[in-house]
Parts: structure tokens; C-alpha cells; sequence
């Protein structure tokens, strides 16, 4: 009998329902059993609600009760909520002993290929497989502060025998802990930072097709030295597409984003046509404090204020994470005239944002839009210099408001 | 409007010059001027969205026992100091019946 490919999942009730699209859309093109590992918080109902997720698509699989994690004290705060399960993947090779290689999946992929490909992939005596982060390869500070390169923990291929024999664990606690300790220190992103800092050379860098996301922009790519025929053939036929980032696909703003997004859609409709959800509900936005949250939503505010006294007509709105639905919330509020949202990422080419086709920065130049609000939380200068640039490029004299 | 005495009599609006935006789970107004920020929730936000449009006090407390089914005299006690606040904080204009 073959033997099954072990995947796991770690999350909590608010996470539910992404955790059973992930395995709704594994078993679409499995060519051999998957058993599945899903380890939970303890939730009146949860065990029990997966357990007929798994019979439905006939996937085999273990619910394992387990929040080891706690005890580091440290929180991940996501979709308005505390939630400690994004840690718990660490503690995987001491809760499934008698493995020996696993698949971690976060619970906002799709699985569009075999997944028998990826656990067949050499790790050449690493402790783990992974994809390179695009979004790191973007950015200089983490440029500077992995110089090896970092990556997504989104999708982690793990030797397991080699993640104990090397103590990854009590290693990457310590490193977790070091970062509660020290919050505004270099070792953010909860146990990503840490995960990355302890295997620093140590991880086995997989394709980009295993864990892609929208961060692999043609930028990031250049850095990761990926070519441009991979990254489109990637980009066109991803085997994990991972929705990191604000963008959910459960989302109705999102909902049909990019053809991912749409399949993502189609996944989620046969699971709510042929699985009790025995009261489960979609997770909210992608958000982190509430301090956050209001920012964006202030600074969209000043925006649209100061758009409507220039008095210039018509506005693109430059969409950047999720100040654009808060930029699009408050022009309706405001009576601002939005001709539409820009996105400059061949992934949400054609999608839909809100009520608004994507298009390009070009594009929406070449329609005659000369007003652009930059609808960024975290890198607004750098996004106005692209628009600016472009805008000088194609001749046209355009108003930025940041 | 002018910026009058707080009475059970005067007419109270919102400033026009301060913003003012209905987010998921609370009301964000943000002072133009001063570059304040406030967020409503609950009872307050609800006098915030009676506020936009000038309304009397005497009108805005009768919404309020309406809507939250509380007596009369506790609706006018509490109505009448968050008002206060928020004229404190110039967020505010108060007209009485003797300014018209």
C-alpha cells in the first residue's frame, strides 16, 4: 500500500473554514493519499466539524487538541483576534513523533498541484524546505538583516528527524522568547523572523511554486534570480498559491481579485453546498492592533478631504494592502469621483477590486486620469515615486496626494 | 450657527470642519485644524450621526429615550455633559433659540 503524504495544519476556530478549503483543494489533484494532521485549539464543535471535512473529501486524517505553544507567552494578533496557533507549527516533530517528513500548510493556500511532487523534493541532509519570501527580497532592511535570504514559513517541507536531532525547537523557543523580550528588536514576524534566524543556512530554498504569493513581483524575482520565463510560468500555474498578506479571498472585496481568488471561491462553494459549518463563519479582515486600523482609516480621510479641495475631477485610487478599502470607503462617504483602483501586479491583472476593475498605473494614464491617491499604510513615499516616475515616462503631468 | 451656550434650548451641530467617517466598528471624526482624532462607539456615535444636521437638545435627547428606552431626566443629565465634552474639544457649534 502506498504510503500517505502526512500535511499538516495548525490552527484555531476562527481559521476553520480556510483550513477546510486547504484540504478541499489538496485533494483535487492528489495521486496518492494525503493524511492530513489538523492540530486545534480545543473549540466546542471544531473536531468534530473537520472530521466531516475530511470523510466529505475523503481525505484521511488526525485532529489533534494541542496548544503547546502557549507557553512561550508570545500572541499573534490577526483578523481582530489573539490567536497563539500561528506558533504551534514548531512544536509539529515532538507532537507527531512517529513521523518522520511533514508538509506544513498555513491556512490561507490553495493546493493546486500533487502534492506527492513537493514531498518527493531533495532537502540534502536540511532540517526543512521552504520558499523564498518575494515580499523580503523587496525590501532592503531585509535585505540587510537576512543577507542569506528569508523565507515565507507559510509552507515548510520538514525533515523531522533532522529537527530534532538538531534541537530546532528548543533553538527557535529561544529565539521566540529573545523577540517577546525585545519587541521592537530584529527578529519580527511572530515565528517567522526566529524560524528564520536559527536555520539561517540551514533551509533548503524550494520553487516559488510551492509557496506563491503576490510579493513575487518582477522586482523581487531579479532579486531571488528567478527568470522571467519561471516566474510567469509560475504566476500562470502556481502548486500552492498562498494568500498572505490583506487580500483574503474570503473577503467580498477580494472575492474575485485574481483567478485564484475566483477558484478560491468556487472551493468555498462546494464546501458550504455539502458540509455542515455547524455555525463556523468566514474570519474578518486581515488587520493587526486597533491603533492600525484607525490610522488607516484617518489617513484616508485627510486624503479624500484634500482630493476634493483641489477639485480636480475624477481619481485613481493606487491600491497597496488594505488602506485602499478604507481610501474607496470613505471617497463614497465623501461624494469623491473614483474612476478606479490601480494595481501594478500581473497577478490581479483583470480582477476586481470592490466594485472596480485593476488596472494598471499605464493603463489609467493612457485613459486620461491625472489624479492618483496613494492608498499605502506602510511605504506611501516609495509608491508616489513609482507613480511618479511612470507618469514622467509616458509625458504626463499628474497630481499625487499622499 | 454660532458658537453659543450650551442649554436645553440651543440647537447643537456637528463643526463643519471636522471629518468624519463610518468605519466597521466605530465613528472616526478627525479635527482638520488640529489634526484631533476621535472615535464613537455605541451611544455616542449614535449622538455623533444626530448631530451632523443642526438638532435641538430638547429633539436629540427625545431620539435618545426613544431609542435606548431610558428615562427622560438620566438621557437630558448624560446628554447634556457629553455635549459639553465635545464643545470642549471645539468639535461642536451651539446656537440657542435667542441667535435665530
Amino acid at each position: 500500500m502506498t504510503e500517505p503524504v502526512s500535511v499538516a495544519l495548525c490552527f484555531d476556530r476562527h481559521l476553520a473554514l480556510p483550513a477546510a478549503t486547504v484540504i478541499a483543494s489538496a485533494m483535487r489533484s492528489a495521486s496518492r493519499p494525503l493524511h492530513f494532521y489538523l492540530v486545534i485549539d480545543r473549540a466546542p464543535g471544531l473536531a468534530q466539524f473537520l472530521r466531516s471535512v475530511l470523510a466529505h473529501f475523503g481525505a484521511g486524517g488526525t485532529v489533534v487538541e494541542a496548544t503547546p505553544e502557549v507557553a512561550l507567552g508570545a500572541e499573534h494578533r490577526v483578523y481582530g483576534t489573539a490567536s497563539t496557533a500561528a506558533y504551534r507549527r514548531l512544536y509539529l516533530a515532538d507532537l507527531l513523533p512517529d513521523l518522520d517528513r511533514l508538509i506544513y500548510l498555513d491556512s490561507d493556500v490553495i493546493v493546486r498541484h500533487d502534492l506527492t511532487e513537493l514531498w518527493e523534493q531533495p532537502l540534502d541532509g536540511r532540517p526543512l524546505g521552504a520558499v523564498a519570501h518575494g515580499w523580503a527580497a523587496d525590501s532592503r532592511t531585509m535585505l540587510e538583516r537576512f543577507p542569506n535570504g528569508f523565507f515565507n514559513s507559510g509552507m515548510l517541507l520538514m525533515d523531522l528527524v533532522r529537527w530534532r536531532n538538531q534541537g530546532v525547537l528548543s533553538r527557535v523557543e529561544d529565539a521566540v522568547r529573545g523577540a517577546v523580550a525585545d519587541p521592537g528588536g530584529t527578529l519580527p514576524f511572530h515565528e517567522e523572523g526566529p524560524l528564520n534566524a536559527v536555520l539561517v543556512d540551514d533551509w533548503q530554498s524550494l520553487s516559488p511554486s510551492w509557496n506563491f504569493t503576490s510579493y513575487f513581483t518582477d522586482s523581487a524575482a531579479a532579486t531571488l534570480r528567478l527568470s522571467p520565463e519561471l516566474l510567469t510560468a509560475v504566476r500562470q500555474d502556481p502548486g500552492i498559491m498562498h494568500f498572505a498578506g490583506g487580500y483574503k479571498p474570503w473577503l467580498p472585496d477580494f472575492a474575485r481579485l485574481s483567478h485564484y481568488h475566483i477558484e478560491f471561491g468556487q472551493l468555498r462553494a462546494e464546501l458550504e453546498q455539502s458540509v455542515d459549518l455547524a455555525g463556523l463563519v468566514w474570519p474578518g479582515r486581515f488587520i493587526g492592533s486597533t491603533a492600525d486600523r484607525r490610522h488607516r482609516r484617518l489617513r484616508a480621510m485627510s486624503l479624500i478631504d484634500r482630493a476634493r479641495r483641489l477639485n480636480l475631477g475624477r481619481w485613481s485610487v493606487v491600491a497597496k494592502g488594505l488602506m485602499a478599502v478604507d481610501v474607496l470607503a470613505v471617497a463614497r462617504e465623501q461624494g469623491l469621483d473614483i474612476a478606479g483602483v490601480v494595481i501594478d501586479n500581473p497577478l490581479f491583472r483583470d480582477g476586481q477590486f470592490g466594485d472596480f476593475a485593476v488596472q494598471g498605473l499605464a493603463e489609467q494614464i493612457h485613459l486620461g486620469c491625472r489624479g492618483f491617491l496613494i492608498a499605502d499604510f506602510r511605504t506611501a513615499p516609495l509608491t508616489a515615486a513609482y507613480v511618479k516616475e511612470t507618469a514622467s515616462s509616458l509625458g504626463a503631468d499628474v497630481h499625487i496626494l499622499v | 450657527m454660532t458658537r453659543g451656550l450650551l442649554t436645553i434650548d440651543a440647537i447643537v451641530q456637528r463643526d463643519t470642519e471636522v471629518l468624519s467617517t463610518q468605519a466597521p466598528d466605530e465613528t472616526l471624526a478627525m479635527d482638520i485644524a488640529s489634526g484631533t482624532c476621535f472615535a464613537f462607539t455605541g451611544p455616542s456615535a449614535r449622538i455623533w450621526a444626530l448631530i451632523e444636521t443642526p438638532i435641538g437638545v430638547r429633539q436629540l435627547v427625545r431620539r435618545l429615550v426613544e431609542e435606548y428606552e431610558i428615562e427622560e431626566a438620566d438621557c437630558l443629565d448624560q446628554t447634556m455633559a457629553y455635549l459639553q465634552k465635545l464643545l470642549a474639544e471645539g468639535i461642536v457649534v451651539v446656537a440657542d433659540f435667542a441667535a435665530h
